[in-house]
This record gives C-alpha cells, sequence and structure tokens, in this order.
C-alpha cells in the first residue's frame, strides 16, 4: 500500500469509515427492496411457500383435470351412441326420418 | 431481535423477516458509504437499493472468514463501482478537468497556497454534512478514486483494476481530489469563522 496519506486522508477516513446516515425514508427504501425480494421469492424453489414452482404444478393439474374431463365426455357419448342406435341424438337417424316421425 | 448468526442463517433461507433485520441493522452505515459515491441523494438511493438486492442474493456465498460488515462495505462499493462504470460513457475526464477550471472562475477556489495547518483538517472542524458538501464538488472519477483510496483502504493497483484506468491515472486523480478538496475545506472553514464571529 503506497504510503501518501495524509491529514485529509485521515480526516475523511475518521469521520467516514464508521458512520452512519440516517434518513427518514428508509422505510420506504425497504419497501422497494422487500418488493423487489418477493419477486425473487416467488421464483426461488421452496417446499415451504407459494412460488412458481407451485404455481405451475397447480396449472398442470387444473389443464390435467380438463383434458379428463373432456375425455370422460367424449368417451360417455360413444357409449351412449353405441347403446343407443336409434335415439335422435345418436347421430344415426336422419333428420327427415325424425320429422317423419 | 435476532443475533447476527440468526440473521444469517434467516437470510440464506430468503426469510423476510431476517432479511429486514438486517437491512434496519445497516442501513445507516450503508447509506454513509453510498451517498460518499453517488453525485445526488438520488443516485445514493439507487445505489442502496441495488446494494442490497446484491447482498440478499449472494448472502449464501458470504464465508465467515471476515467481518459482516466488511464484506456488506464491499458488495457496496462493487455496486458503487458499477454505477460510476455505466455512467462514465456520458461522462469525460476531460469535462472533469473543465469543471475544475469552471469553479476555479467561479471564485470556490482560493487562490495561493494550500494551508497545512493541522486544526485545518481537525474532524471537530467540520461536520459529516460540511465534509459532503466538499467531497460533492470534486468531479466523479477524481471522488471515486479518494473514497476508495482514503476510506476503503484500496491500493491504487486496485483502484485502477476496478475503474479500469491505469494506475498512474488514478495516482493523479488522487492528488487532484486532495488539493481540491484541501481548498473546499478551506473555504468551509473560513465560512464557518465568519458565521461564528458575526
Amino acid at each position: 500500500m503506497e504510503n501518501d496519506k495524509n491529514h485529509i486522508g485521515d480526516l475523511y477516513q475518521k469521520a467516514f469509515s464508521d458512520a452512519g446516515w440516517d434518513d427518514p425514508e428508509d422505510e420506504q427504501d425497504w419497501n422497494a427492496i422487500a418488493f423487489e425480494l418477493d419477486k425473487k421469492r416467488f421464483y426461488r424453489f421452496s417446499w415451504t411457500r407459494f412460488n412458481v414452482y407451485y404455481c405451475g404444478f397447480i396449472i398442470l393439474l387444473v389443464l390435467l383435470m380438463v383434458f379428463l374431463l373432456a375425455r370422460y365426455l367424449m368417451l360417455e357419448e360413444n357409449t351412449f351412441k353405441k347403446n343407443n342406435p336409434t335415439h335422435p341424438d345418436s347421430g344415426n337417424v336422419s333428420l327427415i326420418e325424425r320429422t317423419e316421425g | 431481535m435476532f443475533n447476527e448468526t440468526e440473521i444469517l442463517k434467516g437470510c440464506r433461507s430468503f426469510d423476510p423477516q431476517a432479511q429486514q433485520q438486517l437491512y434496519k441493522k445497516y442501513v445507516s452505515r450503508m447509506r454513509a458509504l453510498c451517498v460518499r459515491y453517488a453525485r445526488d441523494r438520488e443516485e445514493a438511493k439507487d445505489i442502496l437499493q441495488d446494494g442490497f438486492l446484491k447482498i440478499f442474493s449472494q448472502i449464501g456465498q458470504y464465508e465467515a472468514t471476515g467481518t459482516l460488515e466488511g464484506w456488506l462495505r464491499r458488495i457496496m462499493v462493487n455496486t458503487a463501482i458499477t454505477f460510476y462504470n455505466r455512467n462514465k460513457k456520458h461522462y469525460h475526464e476531460s469535462l472533469d478537468e473543465l469543471l475544475i477550471e469552471h469553479t476555479k472562475e467561479e471564485g470556490c477556489y482560493i487562490k495561493g497556497p494550500v494551508s497545512e495547518d493541522p486544526e485545518l483538517f481537525s474532524e471537530a472542524t467540520y461536520t459529516h454534512e460540511e465534509l459532503l458538501e466538499a467531497l460533492n464538488q470534486l468531479p466523479e472519477g477524481h471522488r471515486i478514486v479518494f473514497n476508495m483510496y482514503h476510506v476503503e483502504d484500496f491500493s491504487h493497483a486496485e483502484i485502477a483494476e476496478a475503474l479500469q484506468i491505469e494506475e498512474k491515472t488514478s495516482r493523479s486523480r488522487l492528488f487532484r481530489a486532495k488539493k481540491a478538496l484541501q481548498e473546499y475545506l478551506q473555504v468551509i472553514a473560513n465560512r464557518t469563522t465568519k458565521i461564528s464571529n458575526i
């Protein structure tokens, strides 16, 4: 380390190396930091906190349930058509036959 | 209230309460550091916020070999240097020189030899605000070198590497910064004496 320190350097080092600087806006500044930290926390993996992975898992579950429900309804419809070939809703009877009666 | 070990443990697991405790414990000292490096209060705020976000993201890398405060200060100084390096594209050192010349013409500089009176450089003579006022008169590149060398104890080689300048540039900026500060402090001391005489 160069040895060219002088009075002025000592003055600033003494005054500022351990100095505090209070600001009434500390709470506001913390809020801005906390908001950013919440965003980071959301993208961080954790078993105990709600985060993007839980969110993704829930969306995946919802999509899976919608898919299974749609598939179930389609199967039901096919079974109904198979079991009732003459029923108007089965699609095997033409419109003319249905109106004639 | 947590102790430092609990705060560290909590911060490593991203616990919001521990993070707030760490912030409350060190914010005033970190702000004092930021205001020395920033051009104004707004920039100091930005450096402080960015610095704390870096601290919370990198706290897992802290090994308890040195003091926690020392590690926090390092991160804050690095954040301030990043801000300086980002902005210096729009700020030429030749402009720094011009500013010094202009300020001299405006009469803020004292003509003649600089006083070496130890009383003039006594801590008791100035408030923190006055010391900061004098520091803020310096061009950005000079101020940052002065802070790094005298308050944070960096060597010229470290300063040169961090600021991407040559070592001799760092030395010359330090020399000019000290000279200018001596003159500004003398102005402030004279002003204070005049006021107290009234």
